[in-house]
């Protein structure tokens, strides 16, 4: 099934296929928060809190795109500019679907760095474009101070070359 | 033993009813209540009825001298709206934002005709005209810090996507645009509903969204959850960013 038939499916009540769509994504969620925040726990945290919220918003899911993944990292973005704003990350999501907190062992927080690797590997272009919004910073510098691939930093360089 | 993604999976597995049961209360969370008031409230409801058409009857005087008069609807130390979450400060506010381009510049006109229509209000864009790379449409754009990002297409603006300042630690006092009706970055959806009525509508897609239909064009942004709110999606969230026109592909398309 491709996304869109998951979401759809979600919508009406199949648990089965968000449990799909969150696997199939779940790297590349991970990537882009940890990415973003630097930190294991704060990552896994936020990515509970973003699976959370599309499931929230699975009925409004506009199908524009071959791939949910735009549509979760516009949500990560909302939600980590929130958390930053706020200085904690969110939960309300998660409190509202009644979901419990989960705590985080060493053996979690490696895998956080597992699966963001893992999410590194196939980015793509308007990934990169996202988080450039987000962050305002040229992307060959954060990819530079994030130790990004080398790949990765050029793609980067390439999209901010100015006319 | 299960690691935290396997049971963060039974957990939102688990929340898959609950989610369903949430969705169409959320879709329905800004219809305007019925409810009778309580005998104590008649002179609280009158109040506030007589404040509110004394603010608009205002706005829309305010508006229609200036529109005849300048490019630019005025600048004006603005205090928080009624039943708006207090803005931090006073600043220089400009109701510029509408749902086909910004003050003077329209969608469809050039690079240059945008510069000089936003640079007075916001100084210079930031790092230039920037090449996109396969964004939905979007060839280039100009970004005004982490407050302003306008796209463009084969050289025509096309869409812009604004965040304010209240996200980015700009300086104090710098100019904070809105829409033209009066929509500011940091109000609540709620004060978006009573400013454009029934055609305002919010969604929980995306974390929250909010989304309006103008003569002018669709305005649409994020909403951010409110200090005090008690659910992921309520009129007392606040209006995060105003979008129009082409900015991209879903991640920046509420």
């Amino acid at each position: 099934m491709d996304d869109d038939e998951l979401i759809a499916a979600t919508a009406r009540g199949d648990a089965d296929a968000f449990a799909a769509l969150y696997r199939r994504h779940l790297p590349r969620v991970v990537s882009y928060v940890m990415r973003a925040t630097g930190d294991p726990e704060v990552a896994a945290d936020l990515t509970a809190e973003v699976f959370a919220a599309a499931l929230a918003g699975c009925g409004r899911y506009r199908p524009e795109h071959a791939s949910a993944a735009p549509w979760l990292i516009g949500i990560a973005q909302n939600k980590l500019r929130e958390s930053r704003r706020r200085g904690r990350v969110e939960n309300a999501t998660r409190r509202r679907l009644e979901m419990a907190a989960l705590p985080l062992g060493d053996d979690d927080l490696d895998r956080v760095t597992q699966l963001a690797a893992r999410g590194e590997v196939g980015g793509d272009s308007a990934r990169v474009d996202v988080i450039t919004t987000v962050d305002g910073l040229p992307e060959n510098e954060r990819a530079v101070s994030r130790g990004l691939a080398r790949a990765r930093a050029r793609l980067s360089v390439r999209s901010e070359t100015e006319d | 033993m299960a690691d935290y993604f396997d049971r963060l999976e039974l957990e939102l597995r688990a929340a898959v009813p609950r989610a369903n049961a949430h969705a169409h209360t959320d879709a329905h969370r800004l219809r305007p209540t019925r409810r009778r008031p309580r005998p104590g409230n008649v002179f609280v409801a009158i109040s506030a009825a007589v404040t509110i058409a004394v603010v608009v009857l205002g706005v829309a005087l305010i508006g229609h001298g200036h529109t005849a008069s300048a490019p630019f609807e005025p600048a004006r130390p603005r205090p928080p709206a009624t039943g708006t979450a207090p803005q931090s400060r006073a600043r220089e506010v400009r109701d510029v934002l509408a749902g086909n381009g910004i003050a003077t510049a329209k969608f469809g006109e050039s690079r240059a005709a945008v510069t000089a229509a936003l640079t007075p209000l916001l100084g210079a864009p930031v790092g230039g005209y920037k090449r996109f790379l396969g964004e939905c449409g979007i060839d280039h754009k100009l970004q005004w810090r982490e407050a302003l990002t306008v796209t463009f297409s084969r050289s025509r603006f096309v869409g812009y996507q604004y965040f304010g300042s209240g996200t980015s630690g700009a300086p104090s006092g710098q100019t904070a645009l809105a829409t033209t009706r009066g929509l500011n970055i940091g109000d609540t959806l709620a004060h978006g509903r009573r400013l454009y009525g029934a055609s305002f509508t919010i969604s929980a897609a995306q974390g929250g969204s909010w989304r309006v239909t103008t003569p002018r064009g669709r305005l649409e942004g994020y909403a951010s959850e409110a200090p005090t709110a008690h659910s992921a999606l309520s009129p007392q969230n606040l209006v995060a960013s105003i979008a129009a026109g082409n900015v991209g592909c879903a991640a920046l398309t509420p």
